[in-house]
């Protein structure tokens, strides 16, 4: 049960994978789209911006595809295994599934957080204060499963363990969260 | 119960040598200072691995199926196995 929550890749990879992420990513898209929730970064999250339909969708592509490239261009630099790029692409496609549990989740907090108004209503509303602080906290296990998700992902893909294995990752992912902030800039 | 080959001395770590080999048929016996195969010193599920890998015409793909296990998975479990056989290697070449 512990390896098929937080290592599925150790029976799904490549094709698969590729199929079943995908398949989350648009199910994760049509609840982002119906909440007005954005997942304006790798492992970002944010609620209340109206924007054109389109965007919800094309968010956590270029989320996935911003990670996908470093994780698979450190892979290649310091394994010394074949890794094929199906498996990259297919087992970070599918460590993206909890995104899903994590837009529920933050059905909690209070709307439009991005708006200025909210912000004033929410220093002189406790309640407001008390929903984002418990929605939060909820969020981190969620945050947290989905990270390890992606570096076991990218794990198993790549044949690395260790200290290469984590520094690697933990490049890649600061460097796909800046890209896709890049890239999605040019889309609001 | 089969038991497990052992390869290295339980007393100092260095590498064990076959000294006699007998026939159970007419009970001849061999004896002298054989090396053990990296092969044979390999853990007996690695030695389970590469039968089946032989078996399934080295294709790792078709492994992975049967062991119901990703490719990847498959994969690097065959370089760790690559990894093991070749630190086996390393004192041998060095004997000679």
């Amino acid at each position: 049960m512990k390896t098929w929550l937080f290592n599925p890749f150790k029976f799904i990879a490549g094709n698969k994978a590729l199929l079943s992420g995908i398949v989350a990513m648009l199910v994760t898209a049509v609840l982002c789209l119906f909440t007005t929730t954005h997942l304006d970064g790798v492992i970002d999250l944010h609620r209340g911006r109206t924007t054109v339909s389109y965007l919800y969708f094309i968010e956590p592509l270029i989320d996935w595809l911003c990670l996908v490239l470093p994780l698979f261009i450190f892979g290649r630099s310091f394994s010394s295994s074949s890794i094929r790029f199906i498996d990259v692409t297919g087992t970070s496609a599918l460590a993206r599934y909890p995104m899903f549990f994590a837009v529920l989740v933050s059905l909690l907090s209070p709307e439009h957080i991005d708006n200025p108004n909210s912000f004033l209503q929410m220093q002189t509303d406790p309640q407001l204060i008390t929903r984002l602080i418990i929605m939060s906290l909820l969020l981190i296990p969620f945050v947290v499963w989905t990270v390890a998700l992606m570096y076991n992902a990218y794990s198993i893909s790549a044949n690395l363990k260790g200290p290469k294995a984590v520094w690697s990752f933990i490049a890649s992912l600061l460097i796909a969260e800046v890209m896709s902030k890049v890239c999605l800039h040019f889309f609001y | 119960m089969l038991n497990k080959l052992p390869h290295l001395c339980p007393s100092c770590s260095a590498p064990l040598h076959v000294k006699s080999l007998s026939c159970s048929h007419c009970q001849t016996e061999v004896t002298g200072a054989f090396e053990l195969p990296p092969l044979a010193r390999l853990e007996p599920d690695d030695r389970v691995f590469i039968t089946e890998f032989v078996k399934s015409s080295g294709s790792l793909k078709l492994m992975a199926e049967k062991m119901k296990l990703s490719y990847p998975t498959v994969r690097n479990m065959l370089d760790d196995i690559i990894g093991r056989l070749t630190d086996l290697e390393k004192p041998v070449k060095n004997a000679k």
